[in-house]
């Protein structure tokens, strides 16, 4: 008896290798049996030939998603936000965290199929080696969970698009993904989840956006080379969710009425886990209406907080460039003069400016432009809805 | 609302009956994700021969107050041994996953353990003995679920269980598991990806524009009212017998109806309404508009400037 309660202890290994972040081809080789069966072998895209035309979630991960967005988040840490001067005025719309977690799966015939989640702290940056990514996902691979971080989700309150640190992130899992543009990002709109509307849209780096994430940088040259605005951001990609077996059918025993007969109508309640609810019928434009016109306010005051930072960094680089010439010209003259006098001259100073104000990140702007735009659309969706039922 | 295939149990909120002052849990309430996971973790188990037939993983979530209610919200399976003589828990495993998922933020901690069998064994009193010391002072739930996909409908119960010591002598493997009811529970906000996911199949896609939501209500109720209309006219015509019930019911529903409809005041608001909707409308489109130039606009200056 004693020796079964010892053998709890682990008798499991606890060696964990490190692969840090492997190639999306070996990925696969691991992951499979020892061959690959046979009906895979024409659909495995080694050679990554194929770009991704549609993205198929798991309801597991779409379930997911939604809890992570009902979760009491705290703030971020400060080292998320934009270094810039002040920071943004605190707004109703910046009081609600985003959600931001990383999708599993692996691409197969041109589908994007995810089959798994996790949910990332706020502050993480990267998914290299030795972060918490990294960590969680050598817990998970013990347990048969697809490795291959394959995207990224976000939950958000900002009118369905992409956030600064999402799609730094999305740059991420690119790279570790090995650069082919396969990395999505399913944005889920929370802020439209009062009406009763669901939004959950899937996207990839438009073309011009990916060129700008392999170099990192988004600053104004890099947007005129690849016409990056919010709308060539991301391009939509179709998206479908699919269910296993044994979860669809755990799905209709929530609306499955039960065996019994119903003996008291006047008990209210029904004994069905889902009733049907009819709070699309309800017309609240009055209240809901005002929330999203402050909503666009808010991140409209965001748009131009930032539009001042950028201004203020473009006149700084302005000021500079003309002080360095200045000084340039001045030491010119100064050696010109003392070559006539035959005294020594000083040493130029060199054309470039030693630590100049680097260019601002345009980065955040493109993507306050798409929020703003969002809620916006938002707001003619909601005016649209609320017209028709007054017409009903 | 009971996950549980229906049972006539009735659940009684009794004073504590062991040494400890703590109540056990009489409701649990769980979160639709937390079954899906666990029903994918049980699907990729790996199938070779002397892999047990069973999953088991740790419960995450939250307490109420006084302990009555337990809240479940995440769950990650724990891999495990288990065989004929013996059973084996991988616990740095765990206590490593609990450190990581502390991280993110979300105030849950460990409430319990789950397992993908409707059996219950001296397995799973010792599991359940060193899951309670991992949860103490509280006592720890326990999940199974039925994974059998039986066709007379009897599988896929989600039952909870707390455990209390029994027999003579306080051995970790004697303790009996008492039934908990099991609800889910969801936020409202999820109501509408709850709706999407239990429609027949083929899903639609998840970014529905709000007006085929709409409509679909719509054809629902009106069915809603055709079965009472139909229901009403058979009383009448003497073909079914009247059920007081129903008919109650009935009335005070069309009683609610007729007081709110005040005509008047509804003309009034609805013009005013319609105004405040229209300006809405034309603003919104100046916004986009607006946000559609200044793209652009910074593409054209720095190609003006260079």
């Amino acid at each position: 008896m004693t020796s079964m309660a010892a053998a709890l202890a682990a008798s499991l290994p606890a060696a964990i290798s490190r692969t840090g972040t492997p190639q999306p081809s070996s990925i696969q080789q691991q992951q499979q049996p020892k061959q690959f069966p046979q009906r895979l072998e024409g659909v495995v895209d080694v050679e990554a030939a194929r770009e991704v035309e549609s993205v198929q979630l798991n309801s597991l991960v779409f379930l997911k998603m939604m809890k992570h967005s009902t979760d009491i988040l705290p703030p971020p840490p400060a080292n998320t936000l934009q270094q810039d001067r002040n920071a943004p005025p605190p707004t109703a719309l910046s009081s609600h965290t985003d959600c931001l977690g990383v999708l599993l799966g692996l691409d197969m015939d041109g589908v994007m199929e995810v089959e798994d989640s996790f949910a990332l702290p706020g502050g993480e940056t990267s998914l290299g080696a030795n972060s918490y990514s990294d960590r969680l996902l050598t817990h998970l691979r013990e347990v048969q969970t697809p490795d291959s971080p394959v995207g990224i989700y976000l939950s958000t309150r900002n009118g369905g698009f992409a956030t600064r640190v999402s799609i730094e992130l999305l740059s991420a899992v690119e790279k570790a993904a090995g650069g082919r543009g396969k990395a999505i990002l399913v944005v889920h709109d929370a802020s439209k989840s009062n009406g009763g509307d669901l939004s959950v849209k899937a996207f990839r780096l438009g073309d011009g956006a990916r060129e700008a994430a392999k170099l990192g940088k988004w600053d104004e040259k890099t947007l005129t080379e690849n016409g990056i605005t919010s709308s060539t951001l991301l391009s939509p990609l179709p998206l479908t969710i699919t269910s296993p077996t044994l979860i669809s059918a755990f799905l209709s025993t929530l609306t499955a009425p039960s065996s019994e007969p119903e003996r008291a109508l006047s008990g209210a309640s029904s004994s069905v886990a889902l009733p049907p609810s009819f709070s699309p019928l309800i017309n609240p434009t009055p209240s809901s209406l005002t929330n999203y016109l402050q909503n666009t306010l808010d991140s409209l005051t965001l748009h131009s907080h930032e539009a001042n930072n950028i201004a203020f960094l473009t006149r700084q680089i302005a000021r500079e460039k003309v002080k360095h010439e200045q000084m340039v010209k001045d030491r010119e003259e100064e050696n010109i003069k003392r070559r006539k006098q035959g005294l020594s001259e000083f040493p130029s100073i060199p054309k470039e400016i030693k630590n100049p104000t680097k260019e601002p990140s345009r980065l955040e702007m493109i993507c306050l432009n798409g929020t703003t735009e969002g809620l916006a659309k938002n707001m003619a969706a909601e005016a649209g809805k609320g017209l028709v039922r007054s017409y009903l | 609302m009971s996950l549980d295939t229906s049972s006539s149990a009735i659940h009684l909120n009794l004073p504590p009956t062991s040494t400890s002052q703590l109540r056990p849990p009489t409701l649990i309430t769980v979160h639709p994700s937390v079954v899906a996971s666990i029903l994918t973790h049980h699907s990729r188990r790996p199938t070779e021969a002397d892999a047990s037939p069973r999953v088991i993983g740790t419960l995450m979530g939250s307490r109420s107050d006084n302990g009555q209610e337990v809240d479940v919200r995440a769950c990650f399976a724990v891999p495990h041994k288990e065989d004929e003589n013996q059973i084996a828990v991988d616990m740095p495993f765990q206590q490593g996953m609990m450190q990581l998922l502390g991280k993110t933020g979300a105030k849950e901690s460990i409430v319990g353990w789950y397992a993908t069998h409707p059996t219950l064994n001296a397995y799973s009193a010792l599991i359940q003995n060193y899951f309670s010391g991992e949860t103490s002072p509280h006592p720890s739930i326990h999940l199974t679920i039925d994974t059998e996909l039986d066709p007379s409908g009897k599988g896929l119960g989600v039952k909870g269980w707390v455990s209390t010591q029994l027999g003579l002598s306080n051995k970790p493997e004697n303790c009996a598991f008492l039934p908990v009811p099991v609800v889910i529970k969801y936020a409202e906000s999820e109501r509408a990806a709850l709706d999407l996911l239990t429609t027949a199949a083929p899903t639609p896609s998840p970014s529905l524009p709000p007006l085929p939501t709409l409509s679909a209500s719509l054809g629902q109720l009106s069915e809603l009212i055709d079965q009472c209309l139909a229901y009403v006219q058979k009383v009448n015509s003497g073909e079914q017998s009247p059920d007081p019930e129903v008919g109650r019911y009935l009335l005070e529903g069309l009683g609610r109806w007729s007081s709110t409809k005040e005509g008047t005041e509804d003309e009034g608001g609805i013009k005013a309404g319609l105004q405040d909707t229209l300006t809405v409308s034309y603003l919104s489109n100046l916004v986009r508009s607006q946000i559609e130039l200044s793209g652009r606009l910074a593409l054209l200056q720095q190609a003006a400037a260079q």
